[in-house]
């Protein structure tokens, strides 16, 4: 089974897991929406929402 | 072993050429490379002189490791007095340039006078000679590179030179070698031009040998692993400097339409996800270096198909692109590849450029200044290359630009114009907003060669790591993690400062540094390199000594010759005035604290043993044994 993978809010550097494919996340402690960007199984921040996405 | 690489005098004026031994004394104090090269400047550079004048000297150098086993010891560093700031030039490349100086048997030279017509230098093999370069004078940095090689015979020949900008005394114009590499920062490449060499030219086949070789092949791949086991350095094999945009424009800590932005909100455009989509071809590394964090690109479609070079870093994703308001790659390419061709630093430009958009919005010059040309914002993409080719031939506006900040003031004779042209010591402020980060702001404020990042950036800052983790990366504490406090960041721009007078010493990569991870090699693996490579035994201590003396001697050399001090270690009236339009909530709002930014610089002058005008006492002089320089050794 993969490893649950987290990422770190940049505003208040909370751990956030994240699920499999998200595209959206919002941080649990300080709720900044991140729009989340996948390179294979890898997630990462790739800004917050625009008016495109 | 290096410490048998020499050095070489040239004179321009007379064609006298000698060369010399480098005492292991010497070697001790400075290490190579930028150490030496300070050390050289400030002995035999006459005070006073005018920079663009035969009495100021150019430095080119590897470093000490430079050529050796040592991973990523590429590095090429190049000083003079700055045409910009008046004070320390110098500037820094990797590529395999330095590398190939090695192995032609010299580690420094020093040019003097000027020539009476173009020349460059041919360097092989214990060597030196001058030759003709008329033939070369008006050719790109790419056409010099392939018409030296192919009129010397050899493909393996690496060349450092200048381009146009350096011929027409760009006061920002750069050195170059290969595709891309740059000695971009304080003009270096202008006082190349200011002296009629138009290049140097190095080919050996000197052996480099390791006083231990054994142990130094062994350690060389430890510290491989070192850096290839961190994940930045997976990430920068992969995404190249760029990787850091997502987060930096995603917090807002960049700089768009000159400062009036820090965040890019539509930025889908931008990214290095959409570079690798549709550009990338590959990535490549400099001489001995695992990381290769240089990509490869090629336009494939469209009016500029054709068009490849390597690169680009994050420093062009802005540079050639937010700052101006261009989001399209392809300008951002084209732009990357024109400045690589007409030689001159990127970040320089892009400054003294988006300075010119704003004040054109704002209505303090019009088309009768400009040219005729609208800088209008949105219109930037397209007028780059022209802008870009007007700086390097100094035509147009282009004339006004290729002044640098405070000769472009001067010249345009506007005092409203000045509070829009962002620059500390004459050199202009880059890429980033450094409102929220009091260590970043601390950093471009006190930097030797004027406003710029790698001199001291403290990358980790932004990583909220642990504070025991940052106390043991900076020796010392309190330190908060919090990269908007003040707590602990002139202790990290203190240390980073020594870290980087060290690294651009022994020739080695910022990358495989503190700079962006904690895991990364120092002090104590420099130290055991050094001695595996040179038999030289220096304590970590002693070379965290040699950090500080290097960068007390360009603060002496600034003092000296351009009268710099504290009042010069300061930050555009923007960061104390406007407060930051964007960014995720830890950032929007902040601007800079006068009176804390103050206290932040007596500390720092603490750490460094400076008085409170930031200048050098005497017992700071005995302590470092600088108090006999000038003291003619070498």
């Amino acid at each position: 089974m993969a490893k649950e993978q987290k990422i770190r809010c940049l505003n208040c550097f909370e751990r956030m897991p994240v699920p499999a494919r998200a595209k959206r996340l919002t941080c649990p402690k300080c709720s900044v929406e991140y729009v989340i960007a996948w390179r294979g199984s890898q997630a990462k921040i790739a800004g917050t929402p625009s008016k495109r996405v | 072993m290096p410490l048998t690489r020499k050095i070489g005098y040239i004179d321009l004026s007379d064609r006298n050429i000698k060369t010399s031994s480098i005492p292991e004394a010497l070697r001790r104090l400075y290490l190579g490379g930028r150490g030496l090269d300070i050390y050289l400047l400030y002995n035999h550079l006459k005070p006073g002189c005018d920079p663009m004048g035969p009495e100021n000297v150019v430095t080119v150098s590897a470093g000490l490791l430079g050529g050796s086993m040592a991973p990523a010891a590429a590095r090429c560093h190049s000083g003079a007095k700055s045409p910009l700031t008046y004070g320390v030039g110098s500037c820094n490349m990797g590529g395999f340039f330095a590398p190939e100086l090695t192995f032609a048997g010299f580690h420094h030279l020093l040019f003097t006078g000027k020539a009476d017509k173009p020349v460059y230098l041919w360097v092989h093999d214990g060597e030196l000679e001058l030759r003709d370069a008329q033939h070369l004078w008006g050719r790109d940095a790419f056409e010099t590179q392939k018409l030296i090689r192919e009129e010397l015979g050899d493909e393996e020949i690496q060349i450092a030179c200048i381009g146009p900008a350096g011929e027409n005394l760009v006061r920002y114009a750069n050195i170059r070698t290969g595709l891309k590499n740059a000695g971009g920062r304080s003009g270096v490449g202008c006082i190349w031009g200011s002296k009629n060499l138009k290049a140097i030219a190095a080919r050996g086949t000197m052996e480099v040998s390791n006083r231990y070789p054994l142990e130094a092949l062994d350690y060389a791949y430890k510290w491989q692993k070192q850096v290839t086991d961190t994940k930045l350095a997976q990430a920068l094999g992969y995404d190249g400097t760029m990787m850091i945009w997502n987060v930096t424009n995603t917090t807002g800590l960049l700089r768009y339409r000159n400062f009036q932005s820090n965040k890019l909100e539509d930025w889908e455009d931008l990214t290095i996800e959409r570079f690798h989509e549709q550009y990338h071809e590959g990535v490549t590394a400099c001489f001995g270096c695992p990381v290769h964090c240089r990509h490869k690109w090629r336009i494939k479609k469209g009016p500029l198909a054709g068009l490849y070079g390597e690169g680009p870093e994050y420093n062009t994703q802005m540079c050639m692109g937010g700052m101006l308001n261009i989001t399209n790659w392809e300008s951002i390419l084209q732009g990357q590849y024109l400045v690589d061709k007409y030689g001159f630093d990127m970040a320089e430009f892009a400054n003294i450029a988006a300075w010119a958009f704003e004040i054109y919005e704002k209505g303090i010059i019009d088309e009768r200044d400009t040219g005729g040309i609208k800088l209008d914002w949105s219109n930037a993409d397209e007028l780059l290359p022209l802008l870009l080719e007007q700086v390097a031939y100094r035509k147009g506006i282009g004339d006004l630009l290729a002044e640098g900040p405070i000769k472009a003031l001067e010249k345009l004779g506007k005092p409203e114009a000045e509070y829009y042209l962002l620059h500390i010591k004459g050199l202009g402020n880059m890429l980033s907003d450094e409102r929220p980060t009091p260590s970043f702001a601390l950093g471009i404020a006190t930097s030797t060669r004027g406003c710029d990042h790698l001199r001291s950036r403290p990358a980790i800052d932004l990583y909220h790591l642990p504070e025991k983790v940052l106390e043991e990366a900076f020796d010392g504490g309190p330190m908060s993690s919090d990269f908007t406090s003040h707590v602990g960041k002139a202790r990290q721009i203190w240390v980073m400062e020594r870290v980087y007078a060290v690294v651009d010493s022994i020739g080695t990569c910022k990358f495989h540094t503190l700079f962006f991870s904690p895991h990364m090699p120092s002090w104590n693996e420099w130290a055991k390199m050094i001695y595996y490579v040179t038999g030289m035994e220096l304590t970590p201590q002693e070379l965290r000594d040699i950090g500080e003396r290097i960068y007390t001697l360009e603060r002496m050399f600034n003092y000296r010759e351009a009268g710099l001090d504290r009042k010069d270690d300061a930050l555009p009236e923007r960061y104390f005035a406007e407060a930051v339009p964007g960014g995720l909530p830890v950032v929007k709002g902040t601007k800079m604290d006068r009176e804390k930014f103050e206290k932040l610089l007596d500390e720092y002058y603490d750490f460094h043993g400076w008085d409170k005008k930031g200048r050098v006492p005497q017992e700071t002089l005995e302590k470092l044994s600088l108090d006999k320089e000038p003291s003619h050794m070498l």
